[in-house]
């Protein structure tokens, strides 16, 4: 029932966020028309430190308890955050291009933003190595609680070290800000990435919960 | 290319990824009913466990 509404939420959530990012928010006065990207490459980036953050929750919570459902949340949300991250990181060089006329500088919050990335990455290629569920398991926990520290670090880049990357607009310093309008368009994208990315866990969570049946299923069968 | 062009390629490449994403998710989970079925006949043709 929660699927089959996320499932009708989400896109019309999407349409609206889309609306607000093209239509209703005005026109940004120094870059131009491509300043909305900014619409979508901030909250995949909020929605990649969300997914990455689970992903440190429930690699604790396996550590602790060795209870796999911790460690099929952690793996699948790493899958979902490494997507948002990507969706982050190429929607930012196609801004960057035309405004910094370059596709790619090495600045913290870029670099950050590329190594939790391959954090992530390796999370997910170190699963495919390690056959033993509990040893991959554990492995994967470990990598995902050093991935997640990483987060704070990044959020906290464009704060400790004035580069290329523009200065935060929300719960940055004096002159910091958007336009009200700009506000509600980048609140209603959130909202909308937020829900795609509780939607894409809860059915990726569903596939991996019957790969598990299915592994469990050819055992028996072959120890037959 | 223009700054449209920047824009349009930017929200591209963000439905492409999320469409690639969920179309891999739907085969996996194709692939996983095709292969429990399979399991179930295997299963029923073997006859109860010796």
């Amino acid at each position: 029932m929660t699927d089959r509404i996320l499932g009708i939420l989400t896109p019309l959530a999407l349409v609206a966020a889309l609306w607000f990012a093209f239509i209703y928010a005005p026109t940004e006065a120094t870059m131009g028309t491509v300043q909305r990207i900014f619409y979508f490459h901030v909250p995949a980036g909020i929605t990649s430190y969300v997914a990455f953050i689970v992903v440190g929750i429930g690699s604790l919570m396996f550590l602790y308890s060795h209870d796999p459902k911790w460690d099929r949340l952690a793996y699948c949300s790493a899958e979902i955050g490494v997507l948002f991250a990507s969706m982050n990181i190429t929607m930012g060089m196609l801004w960057a291009k035309p405004v910094w006329l370059v596709w790619w500088t090495w600045d913290a919050r870029l670099t950050l933003q590329l190594l939790l990335a391959l954090i992530f990455i390796s999370y997910l290629m170190l699963g495919a190595y390690v056959a033993d569920p509990l040893k991959r398991g554990s492995l994967q926990a470990v990598v995902g609680l050093l991935g997640a520290a990483d987060v704070p670090l990044n959020y906290m880049a464009i704060r400790w070290w004035r580069t290329q990357h523009p200065e935060p607009v929300i719960g940055g310093g004096e002159g910091s800000g958007l336009d009200p309008d700009m506000y509600v368009a980048l609140g209603v994208a959130a909202v909308a990435i937020l829900l795609l990315y509780v939607y894409l866990l809860r059915r990726r969570m569903a596939v991996e919960a019957s790969s598990e049946k299915l592994r469990y299923l050819e055992q028996m069968v072959a120890s037959r | 290319m223009t700054n449209l062009n920047f824009l349009v390629a930017a929200y591209s490449v963000f439905f492409l990824l999320l469409f690639a994403y969920t179309m891999w998710m739907g085969a996996r989970q194709k692939d996983i009913e095709r292969r429990m079925k399979d399991l179930e006949r295997h299963i029923d043709a073997a006859g109860p466990p010796r």
